[in-house]
């Protein structure tokens, strides 16, 4: 041991190309500038206004859900409930159906509450009792999405007309150009990012989802922290479920399957780690927008909706492998 | 022409030494002890036989042929096998299963025949003397004597001829010992070499025909066993003279009447039996022991980890036998774990998130965190334990194993305990770090921290204590204040206290 030399204390990292390395991070913000360049040649009804702000409202359940992932993929988890919470909520709305603003105001915390109890039921099961969140959140889906069957009664819910408050959320347009719908998603949006940038309580999810060991012996309360992401990724979907049901009148209870992948989707695309402890609501934000163009660009070049399907498939898997070879690279 | 001859064995662990020119050699049925102080490089040359570690330069004869940095398989092929201390059954599968793991297909008709399988289990079994095991037992079911009686069966293979035992005793009680040294007389009756690597030096001097003392990765004398006694390998292990200095002892005056830290009757059910010792403000206490006697679990508990079942911890004159990690952080106490990649640091996270998270309000500005004062912060904690780095921004992952040490004492320093509680802090870490944290904790007593240093290196312990509290068996078996603290005699102490 007396031998052992005092060089070899620090092993530096010398990046291999600082540049490259340095723009790593905005990969697939270029990928994104890429196709509105490709698209904007192929198809003259792409680049317009019209067309984009479709794509924003388009988006905006994925974004909703995908923020809320954002919380649950940081401090390591994984929730497959979310579609399901989304439906059932948005089912409730539309079968109240509310007419006033103070009926609506009612029904729309009833919607949080329940959806913040599936969220704890999730997160007391992953993260107080430390069982596999795949599994959980999956059984919580069944159950989740066979309630609203129930409630639904197998056929589809809705189709009278909406109340004028709901009517103004799902088709108005501020300054008659952004959807309102847009407006709230970003507005979520920014109150995620600000949330997970700035609070300490960001911080001690993104280390859990680190190391939850470490995170145990460096005095933070891990079950809980873990247990609130799901909370919070529960009351997103169930606003999200809020706003689909002012988009649309009909909601089926089949749709469950239509939400389910979407937002885990989007977070894979945009380099959230889905193993815990990376991540922001800026990289979600990229994978929504990027999915959503795709999802848009298939439409307007006319691609059959079950090749849509595998091309949306064969693009993550894309979006895994570059990621993981960025991560190989790293170590 | 030697049977087994190792010469110039070398090997480094990212600038360690755990092997520096060994030369060893074997004869055939010989059981053959390998002894020396953790860290002396017992295991690694272990590990270096069984093709696990590779090693940098040396050479090593097997009956002629060269086989140093072999794979495991062409290893298994000449007939060498290894049994490590951890053991390595599948606890879900049988007996049966274990023995012929990889090799069922020597029974295979269309499916196996479990039937022979079974009925060649048994033979092997009672071949070595071994009757109380079931071959159609699950091994989850066994006790850790038949486990570990498994484990070395399952690496002799027809054609072994040299098995290497790394402390196969460890998790064993005395009836188990016995049934493992009659299975190990046993392989040495059909001419099998057995490397036998053992702390105990009584089950050394029971079994070995000739013993090796390594230190510091260098060997230090080969005797017969009629050239050994238990004092003459004990002064071989330990060696080294402890004339360092202490320097920061002067003028320190310990408060007697008032302990920072009051534990008594500690228990956990387990691991640890009753523990009851003061800290005084501004000691650096030191706790050894053999590996396995209750430290670490008795730290997890000063640190609300780990669960109390009997006992009291009073922390400046408060009750926090019941308190939650992070209430015993706030009033002052801070705990470094031993394994510092599973339990001390966020490795995939940057310097500045692995230092403060032990006190994120140091960083906050309102509800939000400054990440300017982050920054600043960070920079000092890590520039006062003499971390290297390039950026806060880069991730731990990226710095050495000495850096890495520093970062998580930043971690620890930035929570500004009161009562620092550090288990085995330079465990793998290069001589030049080792001195290096030697200095900062002196340097933080000075400045009127208490310290509790848990560690397994005597000579670690001797240099840094005030006071020493030795452990065996989950319970405190010695004390020696200051005019009393030496190397051999607390050596002795825990040594004894192993082979009781």
């Amino acid at each position: 041991m007396r031998r052992a030399s005092h060089s070899a204390t620090s092993r530096q990292v010398q990046p291999r190309n600082a540049v490259l390395d340095g723009l790593r991070p905005y990969t697939l913000w270029f990928v994104l500038l890429l196709l509105l360049g490709t698209m904007s040649l192929v198809s003259p009804k792409f680049l317009t206004l019209e067309n984009f702000f479709s794509v924003f409202r388009n988006v905006t359940y994925v974004a909703m859900i995908s923020f809320g992932l954002t919380f649950v993929f940081l401090a390591g988890g994984f929730d497959l409930s979310q579609g399901a919470v989304l439906i059932l909520s948005a089912m409730v709305i539309n079968s109240f159906n509310p007419q006033t603003p103070q009926t609506f105001a009612a029904t729309v915390a009833l919607v949080i509450v329940v959806a913040g109890g599936i969220g704890s039921l999730n997160g007391f099961l992953c993260g107080v009792l430390q069982l596999n969140s795949f599994v959980v959140t999956l059984a919580t889906r069944y159950i989740v999405g066979g309630v609203g069957f129930m409630y639904a009664a197998g056929a589809v819910v809705g189709g009278a007309a909406q109340g004028p408050l709901m009517e103004a959320i799902g088709l108005n347009r501020l300054f008659n150009l952004i959807p309102i719908t847009t407006v709230v998603w970003v507005l979520a949006g920014a109150l995620c990012w600000f949330v997970i940038q700035y609070s300490p309580y960001a911080r001690k999810i993104t280390v859990v989802g680190s190391s939850w060991r470490t995170a145990r012996y460096s005095g933070l309360r891990v079950e809980r922290l873990q247990m609130s992401t799901y909370v919070i990724n529960s009351v997103l979907a169930g606003a999200a479920g809020i706003l689909v049901a002012c988009q649309t009148s009909f909601i089926a209870p089949t749709l469950v399957w239509f939400y389910d992948f979407d937002a885990i989707t989007a977070c894979a695309l945009g380099g959230i780690s889905l193993s815990g402890g990376k991540g922001n609501i800026v990289n979600a934000l990229c994978g929504v927008l990027l999915l959503g163009f795709i999802n848009n660009s298939m439409v307007l070049l006319g691609i059959p909706s079950s090749l849509q399907s595998v091309l949306k498939g064969m693009i993550l898997m894309a979006a895994i492998i570059i990621d993981i070879q960025g991560k190989r690279r790293r170590e | 022409m030697e049977y087994l001859a190792i010469q110039g064995l070398c090997k480094r662990y990212s600038g360690v030494v755990a092997l520096d020119g060994i030369d060893l050699s074997f004869r055939e049925g010989e059981i053959h002890s390998i002894i020396g102080e953790n860290g002396a490089g017992k295991s690694t040359l272990l590990k270096i036989l069984a093709g696990i570690v590779r090693a940098d330069s040396g050479s090593i004869l097997f009956r002629g042929e060269e086989i140093i940095n072999a794979s495991p398989n062409q290893l298994f092929a000449r007939g060498l096998s290894a049994a490590f201390q951890e053991t390595s059954v599948f606890d879900n599968l049988t007996v049966t299963e274990n023995l012929f793991i990889g090799r069922l297909y020597d029974y295979r008709g269309l499916g196996v025949s479990w039937k022979a399988a079974r009925a060649n289990a048994r033979r092997v079994l009672e071949d070595f003397g071994v009757h109380s095991i079931d071959p159609g037992a699950r091994v989850e079911s066994l006790s850790p004597e038949s486990k570990q009686i498994l484990e070395i069966l399952k690496t002799v293979k027809p054609n072994t001829r040299v098995l290497s035992l790394d402390e196969p005793t460890a998790s064993l009680t005395e009836q188990g010992v016995k049934l493992l040294f009659a299975l190990i007389r046993a392989l040495k009756a059909r001419g099998i070499t057995i490397l036998y690597v053992s702390h105990h030096l009584d089950e050394v001097l029971e079994l070995s025909d000739r013993i090796t003392v390594l230190r510091d990765g260098r060997k230090v004398d080969e005797l017969l066993r009629a050239d050994a006694t238990e004092e003459r390998l004990h002064s071989l292990m330990i060696g080294r003279s402890i004339e360092q200095s202490k320097a920061s002892d002067a003028g320190r005056t310990l408060d007697e009447s008032n302990p920072l830290l009051r534990v008594r009757g500690l228990a956990d059910g387990k691991k640890v039996k009753g523990v009851s010792f003061d800290v005084r403000s501004g000691e650096i206490l030191g706790i050894t022991g053999l590996v396995g006697a209750g430290r670490t679990e008795l730290a997890q508990m000063l640190f609300g980890l780990a669960p109390k079942t009997e006992g009291q911890v009073i922390f400046k004159q408060v009750d926090i036998t019941r308190s939650i990690t992070r209430d015993i952080i706030r009033r002052g106490i801070f705990y470094l774990p031993e394994e510092r990649h599973r339990l001390g640091l966020f490795l995939d996270q940057n310097l500045m998130i692995n230092t403060t998270i032990s006190r994120l309000k140091g960083i906050a500005r309102g509800v939000m965190l400054d990440y300017r004062r982050e920054r600043i912060r960070s920079q000092e904690t890590l520039a006062r334990v003499g971390v290297r780095y390039a950026s806060t921004r880069q991730t731990v992952r990226s710095l050495s194993g000495g850096n890495q040490q520093k970062v998580l004492l930043a971690k620890c320093l930035f929570a500004e305990p009161a009562l620092l509680i550090l288990d085995e802090p330079t465990k793998g870490i290069d001589v030049g770090s080792k001195e290096e944290i030697y200095k900062l904790i002196r340097t933080l007593v000075g400045q009127g921290m208490t310290v509790i240093i848990i560690s397994s290196e005597v000579e670690e312990i001797c240099l840094l204590s005030d006071r020493v509290l030795v452990m065996g068996d989950g319970k405190l078996i010695g004390t020696f204040n200051r005019g009393e603290i030496n190397e051999k005699s607390i050596a002795l102490c825990y040594l004894q206290a192993g082979a009781a």
